[in-house]
This record gives C-alpha cells, sequence and structure tokens, in this order.
C-alpha cells in the first residue's frame, strides 16, 4: 500500500473550522455568552484531533481482478487496500460510464458489471482512488489508474461449407482433388506406367481391354487435399447498425457494429476450416496488424480465435499500405465494410493473383431513423460509392457475400461452385 | 444503481443527495429552534442550501453565524446552548463531507462508520464543558462573567496552539 502522506493535503474545512472557532470564542467574549463561545468548542476540539492526525497513512491503492463471466455480462471486483477513513473511487465502466463511490478503507470489494454489447477488446473497468481522512479534512493524492482489460469472443455462427480454393495442394486432407492419387473416388482407367503399384491393376479392364500382350491397365482415384484459407480483416472502420451514431464514438447505442460481424465473420470461417482439416491463417490489413501463418489443428484454431477476439478497430492515422503473403492456391475471404477503396484493391490484387477472393460485406443492416436530410443524400451517397466497388468486384471474378444475410446459405451456395 | 448496461455492487450504500439534504435539514432546524428572528431564519436556511448546492462557498457557516445573531438576541439557556453545540459541529461535519464528496456519487454507510465515531467522541467532550460553562456562568455578573472569559481564552488559545502546529507540520 502506498502512503501518499507526501502528496495529501488539508482542506480548506480546516481552515474554516480553526477561524471559526476562533471568531464565535471573540464573538462569545465580546457580548459576555458563554453559549456562544461554546459554540466554538466543537470546530476547536474537531481541529484539534484533525492537526493531531496528521496528514498521513491516506495512500489508497485500488486493485482489479476479472470474476467468470456469465449472463452475457463481464463482471470485475475492484478492492482497495487503504488505512484511510474512507476512499474515494472513481470507476470508469466499459469506457462509457464514470461512478464515484466512497468506501471505507479496508471495505469489501466492489462488483462491476458490464453487458457485453460488442464482441472484440474492451476495458469494462477502469479504476483510480483517493483517500480520505477526517470528514475529509485531509485529501490523499489520486493513485494511477487500473484497468481491466478483457477479450470477448465472437458468437459462433456454425457455417457448414466453406468455399474451396481455384486449386487444392497437398496430398493430405478431407477435399477430393483433381489430380489423380489415393484416397479418393474413381478417377480413370489408364495405361500401367512406371510407379504405379501393382495392386492397382484392374485384372478385369486389363482383359477386357488391353490390345497388346502385356499391357495392363490401372485404376487411377483422384487424390485427397486440404485446402488453405486466408481471412482479412479491414479494421479501418466499425459502423453499427445506427446509422445517426456514426462518429459518435457511442458504441453503447450503435447497435451491431461492422467489426462485430467481421470478427463474427472470421470465426466462423476458422472454426468451419479447421473443422475440415483444412489451414487457416489470419491477417488484419493494417501497418503492424497481426499476422497469424497458415496452420491447422485445434491448437491453431484457438491461437486464432484469440487473435480475433483481440483485434479492435485500428488507429485513425492507419491506412493499408500492406498486403500480407498469401499461400498459393488459397483461397481468401476479405472482411470490410468497403467503404474504403483500399480493402477492396487488396482484394482485387488478390484475385489477379490468380487466388479465389470472396469479399465478405460486413456492414450490419443499417437503421436509417433520426437522420437529416443532409445525412440521408451523405448516407445514399458512400452506399452508391460502395455498389460501385462491389460491381468492380464482381467484374474482376471476385464473390461476395453480405454477412448481414443468412451467411451460412449464401457461403453453402457459393462453395459449390468450383472456379 | 444500476442502469441499463453497467452497474456496481457495493455494501449499503446512500446517494451524495442524502449529505447534502442533511445539511439543509440541520442549518433549518437550527436556525428555526434556535433563531427567534424569522428573516434570519430564512437566511440560514438559503445560506445552507447554497452551502449544500456549492459547497466551497461554506455556506453552511453563513448559517451559523444567522443562529448566532439569534441567539445573540435572546437569553441564555443551557438547553439551547447544547442543542447549538450539536448543530454547529453536525453543520461543520456535513459542510467538510459536502466539500469532497461529488455530485452523483455515492457513499458506502461503512464509509461514514469514523465520521460518526468522531462526532460521538466531540459531543461527548463538547456538551459536559457546555453545561459547565453554562452551570458557572449562571449565578455571575452578567458583565463579563469569568466562566466565558475562561473558556474563550482557552479557545482561542487551542486555535493558536493548532495553528502554531500546523505550520510545524507542513515545514
Amino acid at each position: 500500500m502506498t502512503d501518499g502522506s507526501a502528496s495529501a493535503r488539508w482542506s480548506p474545512s480546516l481552515a474554516v473550522a480553526v477561524g471559526g472557532a476562533v471568531l464565535l470564542a471573540v464573538i462569545g467574549l465580546l457580548f459576555s455568552r458563554p453559549d456562544i463561545v461554546a459554540m466554538g468548542l466543537p470546530p476547536a476540539l474537531w481541529s484539534a484531533f484533525a492537526l493531531a492526525r496528521g496528514t498521513t497513512g491516506v495512500g489508497a491503492r485500488p486493485t482489479v481482478e476479472s470474476l467468470p463471466t456469465g449472463d452475457g455480462e463481464l463482471r470485475t471486483s475492484i478492492t482497495v487496500a487503504s488505512d484511510a477513513d474512507a476512499v474515494e473511487v472513481v470507476i470508469v465502466q466499459s469506457e462509457r460510464r464514470t461512478r464515484r463511490v466512497f468506501v471505507p478503507g479496508r471495505g469489501s470489494p466492489i462488483v462491476a458489471r458490464s453487458r457485453v454489447l460488442h464482441s472484440g477488446p474492451g476495458v469494462p473497468v477502469q479504476a483510480a482512488t483517493r483517500g480520505l481522512a477526517f470528514d475529509g479534512a485531509v485529501l490523499g493524492a489520486a493513485s494511477e489508474t487500473v484497468a481491466d482489460r478483457r477479450q470477448v469472443s465472437p458468437s459462433l455462427i456454425p457455417i457448414d461449407d466453406v468455399p474451396l480454393p481455384r486449386r487444392l495442394t497437398g496430398l493430405h486432407g478431407a477435399h477430393e482433388g483433381r489430380r489423380p492419387g489415393q484416397g479418393g473416388d474413381f478417377r480413370d482407367i489408364h495405361a500401367f506406367a512406371p510407379g504405379d503399384e501393382l495392386r492397382r491393376v484392374d485384372w478385369r479392364a486389363t482383359a477386357r481391354m488391353a490390345r497388346r500382350p502385356g499391357d495392363l491397365l490401372v485404376r487411377r482415384t483422384h487424390t485427397l487435399s486440404d485446402a488453405s484459407v486466408v481471412i482479412a480483416m479491414d479494421t479501418s472502420e466499425d459502423l453499427g447498425e445506427v446509422v445517426s451514431m456514426w462518429g459518435s464514438g457511442d458504441f453503447e447505442r450503435s447497435g451491431v457494429t461492422s467489426l462485430d460481424n467481421a470478427r463474427q465473420a472470421a470465426r466462423a470461417i476458422a472454426v468451419a476450416t479447421v473443422a475440415d482439416g483444412d489451414r487457416v491463417a489470419l491477417h488484419v490489413l493494417v501497418n503492424g496488424g497481426r499476422s497469424l501463418r497458415s496452420g491447422s489443428g485445434s491448437r491453431h484454431l484457438a491461437r486464432v480465435e484469440a487473435a480475433i477476439a483481440a483485434t479492435g478497430q485500428a488507429r485513425e492515422d492507419a491506412s493499408f499500405r500492406r498486403t500480407p503473403h498469401v499461400p498459393h492456391g488459397s483461397v481468401v475471404f476479405v472482411l470490410s465494410a468497403f467503404f474504403e477503396g483500399a480493402a477492396a484493391q487488396t482484394a482485387l490484387l488478390w484475385r489477379a493473383s490468380g487466388h479465389r477472393v470472396i469479399a465478405v460485406d460486413v456492414l450490419p443492416r443499417l437503421d436509417r431513423t433520426r437522420l437529416n436530410r443532409q445525412q440521408t443524400i451523405g448516407l445514399r451517397t458512400v452506399l452508391a460509392e460502395r455498389e460501385n466497388v462491389f460491381s468492380d468486384l464482381e467484374g474482376a471474378g471476385v464473390e461476395l457475400v453480405t454477412w448481414a444475410d443468412d451467411p451460412a446459405a449464401v457461403l453453402a451456395s457459393i462453395a459449390g461452385v468450383r472456379r | 444503481m444500476r442502469t441499463a448496461n453497467d452497474s456496481l455492487e457495493t455494501a449499503p450504500a446512500v446517494s451524495w443527495l442524502v449529505l447534502r439534504m442533511a445539511l439543509v435539514a440541520v442549518a433549518a432546524a437550527g436556525a428555526f429552534l434556535l433563531c427567534p428572528l424569522v428573516g434570519w431564519q430564512w437566511t440560514a436556511v438559503i445560506l445552507a442550501l447554497l452551502g449544500a448546492v456549492l459547497p466551497p462557498t461554506f455556506g453552511a457557516w453563513g448559517a451559523i453565524a444567522c443562529i448566532v445573531i439569534g441567539m445573540l438576541t435572546s437569553e441564555p439557556d443551557l438547553g439551547r446552548a447544547m442543542l447549538a453545540v450539536l448543530v454547529v459541529h453536525l453543520l461543520h461535519v456535513l459542510t467538510s463531507l459536502a466539500l469532497v464528496v461529488p455530485r452523483g456519487s455515492r457513499i458506502v454507510l461503512g464509509a461514514l462508520r469514523r465520521s460518526a465515531v468522531r462526532v460521538l467522541v466531540v459531543q461527548a467532550i463538547a456538551q459536559p464543558v457546555t453545561v459547565a460553562v453554562m452551570l458557572g456562568t449562571a449565578g455571575a455578573t452578567p458583565a463579563l462573567p469569568w466562566a466565558v472569559a475562561a473558556s474563550a481564552g482557552a479557545v482561542v488559545a487551542a486555535a493558536v496552539l493548532l495553528i502554531v502546529g500546523a505550520n510545524r507540520g507542513t515545514r
């Protein structure tokens, strides 16, 4: 516990008490009134006790501890350690609401509850304290602010079919490729060639179709391969469904935001991909954005999910100058609201490189109430520009999925289309 | 203290308003019980209200001044003196707390425990002294009773000692 005596100070109430006591004594003396003099006794005694106590021992230090979450709430315990009479605790909840509570120096902890409105990184509680003593006559110094930082995973939407890349790579996996190999369905009957296994010889076909003695025909099957999925998240914008709240920074009344959808989409795609035995990589499309290399398995999925939950909005000055490396023959999901052209440019670049690119529009369904005429016109304009972006993407062969419109069904419908 | 999305769970607590309302209530009770002049009664209440709304103005001490004026216009009385000692003390403590408890805050009752104990301790000392002073001056001549002079001198001496002590403490 910090002592805090060095920076503690007296409140003006001490000087007022001393001055008031003296004044009452003088008035009582002048008017020969013992009752007036007696009225000065309490402030005089109060001041004497206060000065005898001094300004030490009013340091206070807060600690915050995450409690198990439940019922869509984040719970944080705030404990104060202090010898002061009382401690003023300033608590900022979820960066949207500030509260002050005066607690005893060794009292029971405060439990802060914040309803989870958005996924991603957040600070459910920030707390700072100041010790007080002697009815507030001694004021301690403010402590450093401590914070409880959390990452909230998005809810999981099950996806049955994830679109596959144009060319499957590798010789292991769950998807049937076009190349001859092992594990897949029947491909064709082919003349025996060096390297073919003898057990592959189809004797019936040889007896029926061999033209010369010594000809052997083998039964070939397709190979099983795995797919490589790349998730690219655009974190430059975080736009809620309530358009009138855009730019206000009020995420309490914004409704579901584009980054909520992006995190949800990224998690759903990652989970479905790893469940199919495929590899998944994650890239955040800003300078210094996080990247997770391609991998598979439950441990890799846990890393990806943690990275998705920790992905928040990029700084305002962050711009797209980064086109992460994408493994050969990948399907790339570009998750963006596509209000800025940079994400679309990156998607076009990958498409031009021969990858299968799926643009996932994460803009939520918009609530256009409470917009004035100018705002409505402005919204129409930017939405029209967005439509142009989508036209360019579709023209280049980029498939489009709107996450707000039953994404599982849309992905399943395009999953069957092998480009 | 629950709102739609954020809430705090604390031990039993009261609102900041309780302190401010207690300040006005004590001042009003003191004014109406101790001050016989109607004008000064309402002035005391208004000043207490000012002190409750803007604690740095120390309006409650203005209310104390009104009560003193009212008491000066009436004869000394033991019961009134004891009540005045209590009222002055409570008003000062509530003002001191109101200075540090901002609007919108909550006060866990446990945080007021030491203040309550201190009020009792100070009153336990001040009330017997008041009784002694009042009884000591009851038979004396009204010009300058010895007890008045002695107690006033003691208070002033105590104040001087406190100020000197405070200056030493801050060096």
